[in-house]
């Protein structure tokens, strides 16, 4: 009997530790029924379809920045890549044909994060100094981005392969591939293995014989690379190419990789977090939608949102170190 | 003969930014004969005077080891806030109203980063975003504007020909000096930028220093947030967009460690100056509004990365193992 209660208890006790430990899911999925009972629209076909829709760029994008999260650093510049990447692209695609459009973006998405990663590595920076780094870089292509495109919209005038790969559910398989094969470099792989390794103790990655300016360089160049992906998929889905696209998207990717549960300290985290930090991020901003809160009202909840998600893993974690 | 070599590299090397400056004066004064007035010497302090405000309140946070993004977001709501509350209530209580906003915003983001043990970038974003929506909830999203002599002389009159922003700049300077320097807070902030844990065991009351921080930053914001409607007479969310920026930059240019526990108020003004004089010489000479913005940010990836080699080769020559016997204390402070 005695053995029966202990089962039972820890049961419970498990139980309560997945409910915690997954907090802002199970809060998300009692608020989603809720909405669904108080407005049937939301749980359409047509509804998941807009959401996963809604997403998808933001969540390519906060793919890579999971990669410099991880090693303990950010990248503030990547919302102003995306700019510039859409305005290549999208001259290349009216221009030069799909090959180019999709090549040389890539390239020059690797190309900035070089840029980055290069300063990052020689100066053997952290977070604080990609912060002001990245930020700097963001002023930069920001300006550059109107520059170039003498601040104007480009319209896609191309109609074969370009305007085709942001239609539709394109972007949103695009995320998926990239989320699997962003989980599997990062547990499966040599590499990821030290990604993970030098965000959690670049000290000790050192001595151990990690090269860590090699791998802050390309964990920088991942990212880049990575938002060039959503740099072109964005152009191509909205048909058009403007040099303020990408303003506040860094801010939208780190939110979602933050509320996933990626800790800004860098070494821990997985592409699963992204995934459910991008789902989160989307699904909310729906329900919203659908209530008619407005625009300016999201941006409140939002930010409390970010602010509750953070609090409830934290105080979770110190629950569970407490117990040991 | 040596000696001298290094105490003159030295003096060189800590000066740096006051050296920058100068060269930038004295080549602005030979090349555009407005450079060099009295007016426009005014004129730069006044462009610097409101940001300069925050950049003192960012210099104690960033020492602290703290710093903080809702500053920009925060400096629109209060500009709203004072506008709208002294067309319907009057100014003494608007000012009441905008300074008890900016310690509620300081004592939750200190709340937040302090006891929940939050990373200051995660919480000040979170707060930047709900202020930046309640900011654009209260106007729907269009300025608002508000005439009145008494308050249009607060941001626009001068005492002696010094603008009366400017002399809080000035007021604001001198206060973080003295604080920094002479007071026991002021110490205490320099224990908990330098080393939280070991400020901790000496029995400095960590949380409350971390959240005192943001406290004075949202009160430096809302002083700054009162001077900016006042002298623009409207409340609009977009305004100071740029702030936290251009204020860490001012800070960081200044020579303001950003890994905590160095820096003083002094080398901020320097910073602000750099950013001041910098901007005020672009636009003499015409140059475009985006290349400004090119220039700014290549500047602050430079001034960055030298400080960041500077502080660690100073490190690495203060714990290299043949000097003390010590053995390289890098990983032992990391995890």
């Amino acid at each position: 009997m005695n053995t029966k209660q202990v089962t039972k208890a820890s049961i419970g006790r498990k139980a309560l530790d997945f409910v915690s430990g997954h907090a802002i899911i199970f809060l998300m999925i009692l608020l989603a029924i809720i909405v669904s009972i108080i407005q049937p629209r939301f749980l359409t076909g047509q509804n998941l379809m807009n959401i996963l829709n809604q997403i998808a760029v933001i969540g390519v994008l906060a793919c890579g920045m999971t990669f410099v999260l991880i090693i303990g650093c950010i990248d503030l510049s990547v919302g102003a890549q995306m700019s510039v990447i859409g305005i290549i692209a999208v001259t290349l695609a009216n221009g030069m044909g799909d090959v180019a459009a999709i090549l040389l973006p890539m390239i020059a998405g690797l190309v900035l994060g070089v840029v980055n990663g290069g300063i990052m590595a020689s100066i053997n920076g952290r977070l604080g100094e990609s912060f002001i780094i990245t930020y700097g870089m963001q002023s930069v292509l920001a300006a550059a981005a109107l520059l170039i495109s003498g601040g104007l919209f480009m319209m896609v005038t191309n109609t074969t392969v370009f305007s085709q790969i942001g239609k539709g559910l394109n972007p949103v398989w695009v995320f998926f591939a990239l989320v699997i094969i962003c989980q599997f470099v990062l547990t499966k792989t040599h590499f990821g293995r030290n990604v993970m390794f030098m965000g959690a103790n670049p000290a000790a990655a050192r001595l151990s014989g990690i090269n860590v300016r090699v791998y802050t360089m390309v964990v920088f160049m991942l990212c880049g690379f990575i938002t060039a992906i959503a740099g072109t998929l964005l152009p191509s889905r909205v048909m058009a190419a403007n040099p303020n696209a990408g303003i506040n998207y860094e801010l939208d990717a780190i939110a979602a990789c933050v509320v996933g549960g990626i800790s800004m300290k860098g070494g821990s985290g997985s592409f699963v977090n992204t995934l459910v930090g991008v789902l989160v991020i989307g699904v909310l901003g729906n329900i919203l939608n659908l209530l008619k809160v407005s625009t300016y009202e999201q941006m409140i909840v939002k930010g409390i949102v970010i602010a509750l998600a953070v609090a409830l893993d934290i105080i979770n974690k110190n629950r569970l170190l407490r117990r040991g | 003969m040596s000696g001298m070599k290094q105490n003159v590299s030295k003096i060189l090397k800590n000066n740096i930014v006051v050296i920058a400056l100068l060269l930038l004066v004295v080549i602005m004064s030979i090349v555009a004969d407005t450079f060099f007035t009295v007016s426009n010497i005014v004129n730069i302090f006044t462009q610097i005077a409101i940001y300069g405000i925050v950049a003192c309140a960012m210099t104690i946070s960033i020492i602290g080891g703290e710093f903080d993004l809702s500053v920009s977001s925060l400096i629109g709501v209060i500009t709203i806030l004072f506008t709208d509350f002294s067309k319907n209530y009057g100014v003494l209580p608007a000012i009441a109203v905008c300074l008890a906003a900016g310690i509620v915003v300081g004592l939750i983001n200190g709340f937040l980063v302090a006891k929940i043990k939050m990373s200051a970038f995660v919480a000040t974003l979170s707060t930047m975003l709900s202020l930046k929506g309640f900011a654009l909830t209260y106007t729907s999203g269009k300025p608002i504007n508000y005439a009145n002599n008494a308050i249009y002389e607060f941001g626009n009159g001068d005492v002696l020909g010094i603008p009366i922003i400017v002399l809080f700049f000035f007021g604001a300077l001198l206060l973080t000096f003295f604080v920094l320097r002479f007071t026991r807070f002021g110490r205490g902030v320099y224990a908990t930028g330098g080393n939280p844990m070991v400020a901790k065991m000496v029995g400095i009351n960590v949380t409350f220093y971390k959240t005192m921080l943001f406290v004075i930053l949202g009160v430096a914001t809302a002083i700054a947030g009162i001077l900016m409607g006042a002298r623009l007479q409207s409340g609009n969310s977009l305004y100071g967009r740029d702030l936290t920026m251009s204020v860490v930059a001012g800070v960081v240019i200044g020579g303001t460690s950003l890994s905590g526990g160095r820096g003083s108020a002094f080398k901020t003004l320097w910073g602000m100056l750099v950013i001041g004089v910098l901007f005020n010489a672009l636009m003499i000479l015409g140059v475009q509004a985006n290349i400004q913005d090119v220039v700014k940010g290549a500047i602050l990836i430079a001034v960055v990365s030298t400080d960041a080699v500077f502080a660690q080769r100073k490190s690495r020559r203060k714990i290299s193992p043949g000097q003390d016997g010590a053995k390289p204390a890098e990983s032992q402070t990391t995890g």
